[in-house]
């Protein structure tokens, strides 16, 4: 959506609008709350292509593809503590760093592909989620496995509840949960089982079971306890 | 989301959409770039240090793989 388009709804949102009555007022008021939300939602549903491409970071890319590594040093500086973040999420600090440093070179590496218009902190966290992933798996497969299964039956009525709740708030409440969790809970709702998401993502059956138990646990929380 | 069972014992009932999945996803990564935004002056000290390890090895890569 254009921009000007945006911010002309948005004026037209926030208009005071003197001339409705007093007993319309507090209708008027949940009307634009409501078309405001509506608005935002639907905003994220706009293809990125379709996006302006103003402060996606292109430039940059455009300098590091030439060679200019000062670009590394300006992305750097805009998104590198912001990347530590997130990947300290789901790792301890030194492990984060880990990911986070083989994650650029892994961008820089590959800047080559990286497709235009497409915003350059979403491929960032693209490279990091997937180094953070890898780390994730790697120390599962040295861990042993419990002996006391989780409930399956339990871990299966509360995933039929999350396939059914609402995608925005769905979205919001994994991101409460760690890289590996989403992948196994994202794996399930996408209709496999744990013999096929154990090999998606390298790990044992027992393991990808346990990670999802523990994933609902945080999610039903998440969510306020009812899924 | 449509209505859709495997009859597995660990398949949710019903299952998502692809294009739930997608907008899931999509929407997920909105969520963990404005939590980490929030989050991220707690890791600026430790972004400034890999920042410094981080300048050697980049520019030799790039000046190995400039084209």
């Amino acid at each position: 959506m254009p921009k000007q388009l945006v911010e002309r709804l948005r004026q037209l949102l926030d208009d005071p609008r003197p001339d409705v009555r007093p007993e319309h007022r507090a209708s008027a008021e949940r009307l634009r709350g409501g078309l405001w939300k509506r608005l935002r939602t639907e905003l994220h549903d706009v293809p990125l292509a379709r996006r302006s491409t103003a402060g996606l970071g292109l430039d940059l890319l455009e300098r590091l593809r030439s060679g200019d590594a000062s670009a590394f040093d300006a992305l750097f500086e805009q998104h590198g503590a912001t990347l530590l973040a997130y990947a300290a999420k789901s790792l301890a600090a030194h492990d984060a760093e880990d990911a986070v440093q083989e994650a650029w070179l892994d961008f820089v590496r590959k800047r080559e592909s990286i497709p235009e218009r497409v915003e350059i902190a979403r491929w960032l966290f693209g490279f990091v989620r997937t180094a953070v992933s890898r780390v994730q798996r790697a120390a599962l497969r040295e861990a042993p496995l419990s002996d006391d299964p989780p409930d399956a039956d339990g871990d299966r009525a509360a995933l039929e509840l999350l396939a059914r709740e609402e995608n925005e708030r769905l979205a919001k409440a994994l991101a409460s949960v760690s890289t590996i969790e989403q992948d196994v809970v994202l794996a399930f709702l996408d209709g496999r089982d744990a013999t096929e998401v154990a090999a998606q993502l390298g790990l044992q059956a027992g393991h990808v079971r346990v990670l999802k138990h523990r994933a609902l646990q945080r999610l039903k929380l998440a969510l306020g306890g009812d899924a | 989301m449509t209505g859709c069972s495997s009859g597995s014992r660990d398949t949710p009932e019903p299952a998502r959409t692809s294009a739930d999945g997608a907008a899931v996803r999509e929407r997920l990564l909105d969520h963990e770039i404005e939590d980490a935004g929030e989050r991220s002056s707690e890791h600026k000290a430790a972004a400034r240090r890999l920042a410094e390890r981080l300048a050697i090895t980049t520019r030799a890569v790039i000046a190995a793989s400039t084209r």
